[in-house]
């Protein structure tokens, strides 16, 4: 009976995100039509919540065919892993959704508003597609949709040539992994003869070592693509800083986890581990896209490209969960491999909370501002006081204070790289303990970073009018933001609601694991220390009652300007210049008059950072394609006998080939 | 009776040769109107020889066949021809861009490449090999009719000489085609015809000359 309900209820989430959703929104342009649709959405998604946690909590699965309907096999499932990022997107979708209905409403003309909504709707459901998907043909179909309507989010927004050559660069890469993907999938069909995941994991142990390099390879690149692992993220700050507030949450928060999503399934669920060096790729995948990502977010002033970099950092952070699990498994210690997966997978989680939570943030800054540059931000706290909160509370989570989500899943990758010392392999005990290094020097830089945004933009004085006029967000936004800040608080103060299942998940991955100590233990302490410092601030709220309010002291000077603060690019200058090797900074110096050099008119300054590997990596294979492509070129003379003559040489060929065959 | 079928299995493979002599009249051949009239008369061979094929394999769908190949390919198509020439009112010189000494040689090369590619086939299939050498040649001698004349309208009989071999191929390999199919193509002659015709017509009226190597405004 409950089986029957669940699956008419995840029906009615593909039904109206699917059909009915966007089909009410094109064929009518009035109001009421467009409220219910965006009810019928949020309404579906808490419907499609309530599944995945019957699925994630409880014992629950489901399975819904199509396959009569399509060409290929189509079939939806939910097992607990399928429930966690249903359960992830669900949960990110209902306040984004509800935050995009004032945002939507305040950027966008009638006739586009019920375009986007339609994408915005189809978006999620490729995207719930992609996540439950029990064939391959599902997952790629899914897969490829997701592709595509991002790319129709982002050009909503506009059309110009910038734009559309970053949309360009997003899409090349996007088929690119794309391919990949498709590939390794394909890999499996000789030994499983169907794209049925069942069949593929049962077929798994029979493939071939050789090939099961190959497989776990072309899923790494092709998920990795995704995900935005260094060098394979170009992609990423280009498209997630150009869509609206609203897509750039669901990509950044819940489109990269569905790559994730893919490599658990095929490096755990599919492959089930492998030689230990699998593990050491991911690990030092992780560590550079974590160092990288956040050094780089730190010399960004524009805060929607910062919060783009920050997710190649927190992808980075995920990734080096994943391969310590998968270092652990190759060494036999399922315990310690299910702790390193139980962080990771609780990591994607929190950083899907936290950084659709930031880029609402950034939305409603944008909303007020009609700016996200960082330069002209400033005071901001006391003119958008819930704004604020929601935003520092986001800022704790990413930098991983305790009492926050991130400082749970941060905690336990901790716990995890230290383990690898009580393992047997010298180089697991030499590298695994390292990467705790590794770790704590993205969080100090990623606190460095957060702190920065947080003191620019929220406090201080405006450093424009638009800032000092500021007003508070809508109720909606408030809305949406306050949910989010809500979750992140709730699993860092009670994290044992979600350690518990995850670790009853990671047992199905991994077989042989029990529930790791450390899960336990932190779910145990958490709530305690949190009630003592709720306790221990209350008393000292209470008892300190006087307040003395007094000008800031300006050294002597008798007026402060905001042009005496510390701007976003001078905070960041002395870490800069300690990486400045990273940076590889490319700074050109202008005086105009160029004659009277001690007399200048003019002063401009400029440093834009290079990346070397940018170029070294990604320039000769351009190169190569582009000059094929100009090669090729010289094919098509626009001389009809000219391609007449290819023909008719083809012809010659293949019949010379016919004499010579046999 | 035997007398008959000998006669005509004889008659099949040997008139190949008046085929090759066609062809290579046709690579050597000045005049768009010579052109025409070996096609026709090349035409006039190919419906004997599904004549033949029809007393051969007693079938009377090969007489209809055979009828509608005489009154397109030998009379109606050339007479469409001359007329298109007389309107036109261009040149009357193909516009070669190899010299008669060249097309030769390349058709003897084109003939000896059928023979190799045929000759394996013809022996696992029982088909007589001069028959299906003939036809490749006419494939290929076509293909380069097209490649190497610059007038518009010996694209066309181009086409039409290659069509001519994928006809023989056809008839000889399958020993006649459902008439169905047949007359299809038959109409897919007449409509490309049709559209290529139209085509020459607005070629001449918008550039004044019937020289496709000058057309080469159709690149990226």
């Amino acid at each position: 009976m409950q089986v029957v309900s669940i699956q008419v209820a995840f029906g009615f989430l593909l039904a109206s995100l699917g059909l009915l959703a966007p089909l009410v929104l094109i064929a009518s342009r009035t109001k009421r039509a467009r409220a219910f649709a965006i009810t019928l959405i949020v309404g579906s998604n808490v419907v499609g919540w309530f599944v995945a946690a019957l699925c994630f909590w409880g014992e629950s699965k489901l399975a819904l065919t199509f396959s009569g309907f399509t060409p290929f096999p189509f079939a939806l499932g939910l097992d607990r892993l399928s429930a966690f990022f249903l359960l992830l997107i669900c949960t990110v979708a209902v306040p984004v959704a509800i935050f995009a209905v004032s945002y939507f409403d305040k950027h966008y003309g009638e006739q586009r508003r019920n375009w986007i909504w339609a994408f915005f709707s189809l978006f999620l459901l490729s995207m719930i597609t992609v996540v439950t998907a029990s064939t391959g043909f599902a997952f790629l179909v899914g897969w490829e949709l997701m592709t595509l309507l991002s790319a129709g989010l982002i050009l909503m927004e506009g059309d110009s040539a910038e734009r559309r050559h970053n949309v360009f660069i997003y899409l090349l890469m996007m088929h690119a992994g794309a391919a990949a993907v498709v590939a390794s999938f394909f890999l499996f069909l000789p030994y499983s003869h169907s794209l049925d995941f069942a069949g593929i994991r049962a077929a798994s142990p029979v493939v071939p070592a050789g090939i099961r390099v190959l497989i776990f390879l072309l899923a790494f690149v092709g998920f990795g693509t995704k995900a935005g692992i260094i060098p394979l993220h170009l992609w990423l700050p280009r498209a997630h800083p150009i869509a609206p507030s609203p897509a750039s949450a669901l990509m950044s928060g819940v489109m990269l986890k569905t790559a994730v999503y893919g490599f658990v399934r095929f490096a755990f669920d599919f492959l089930g581990g492998g030689p230990s060096w699998f593990g050491y790729v991911v690990l030092v995948a992780g560590a550079v896209s974590g160092l990288l990502g956040v050094l780089y977010a730190i010399a960004e002033h524009d805060l929607k490209r910062l919060l783009a970099y920050h997710s190649v950092e927190n992808i980075g952070i995920i990734y080096l969960g994943l391969g310590t699990s998968l270092v652990f498994l190759a060494n036999h210690a399922p315990v310690l491999a299910a702790l390193a997966l139980i962080a990771a997978l609780l990591h994607t989680l929190n950083h899907a909370l936290f950084k659709s939570l930031l880029f609402l943030g950034a939305g409603a800054i944008s909303n007020a501002t009609h700016t996200v540059d960082l330069e002209e931000l400033g005071g901001l706290q006391r003119r958008m006081p819930v704004t604020g909160t929601a935003f520092l509370i986001a800022c704790c989570s990413i930098v991983g204070l305790p009492l926050f989500n991130g400082f749970i899943s941060e905690w336990l990758t901790f716990r995890s790289f230290l383990a690898g010392s009580v393992l047997l392999n010298t180089k697991a005990q030499i590298v695994l303990p390292l990467m705790v290094g590794v770790l704590a020097l993205i969080g100090g830089l990623a606190a460095a970073c957060f702190v920065k945004v947080f003191g620019v933009a929220f406090l201080g004085r405006p450093r424009s009018s638009e800032a000092e006029h500021a007003v508070e967000a809508p109720l909606l936004m408030r809305g949406g933001m306050t949910m989010l800040a809500a979750a992140c608080l709730l699993i860092g103060i009670l994290p044992g609601v979600l350690l518990r299942p995850l670790a009853s998940l990671t047992q199905v991955l991994i077989p042989g694991a029990g529930v790791p100590d450390e899960t336990v233990s932190i779910a145990r302490i958490i709530p305690w220390i949190a009630a003592i410092i709720l306790g221990v601030t209350a008393i000292t709220a209470l008892t300190t009652r006087v307040q003395r309010m007094a000008p800031t002291w300006g050294c002597g000077l008798s007026q402060l300007t905001s042009r005496m603060q510390y701007t976003s690019t001078a905070f960041s200058k002395p870490i800069r210049f300690v990486f400045s090797s990273v940076y590889k900074p490319d700074r050109k110096l202008d005086k105009l008059p160029t004659d009277k050099p001690y007399f200048p008119v003019s002063i401009s300054y400029r440093s834009v950072r290079t990346t070397s590997y940018e170029k070294a990596l990604y320039r000769p294979f351009v190169d190569l394609i582009v000059s094929a492509a100009h090669q090729l070129r010289r094919l098509q003379t626009g001389n009809i006998q000219v391609y007449l003559l290819y023909i008719f040489l083809t012809l010659v060929a293949l019949l010379t080939f016919l004499r010579f065959q046999r | 009776m035997g007398l008959v079928a000998i006669a005509t299995g004889k008659f099949l493979s040997s008139f190949s040769v008046f085929l090759f002599l066609t062809v290579l009249l046709m690579v050597v051949a000045r005049r768009i109107s010579t052109s025409v009239l070996l096609f026709s008369l090349q035409s006039a061979i190919i419906t004997a020889e599904v004549f033949a094929m029809g007393v051969r394999e007693k079938l009377a769908a090969a007489y209809v066949v055979g009828a509608l190949v005489l009154l397109i390919k030998v009379i109606a198509i050339p007479y469409a021809f001359f007329r298109l020439v007389d309107r036109l009112k261009s040149p009357r010189d193909v516009k070669a861009s190899t010299t008669p000494t060249q097309s030769v040689f390349i058709a003897g090369a084109m003939i000896y490449l059928s023979y190799a590619a045929v000759h394996s086939f013809g022996q696992t299939v029982h088909v007589p090999e001069d028959a299906l050498a003939a036809a490749v040649a006419l494939i290929l001698t076509g293909s380069f009719l097209m490649v190497s004349r610059k007038k518009a309208l010996m694209q066309m009989l181009g086409l039409l000489v290659l069509e001519n071999g994928i006809f023989l191929a056809a008839l000889i390999t399958t020993f006649g085609m459902p008439l169905v199919i047949e007359i299809g193509i038959f109409f897919d002659i007449l409509v490309g015809l049709l559209l290529m015709g139209i085509f020459t017509f607005r070629i001449r009226d918008t550039f004044d000359h019937l020289d496709v190597s000058k057309l080469r405004r159709l690149r990226g």
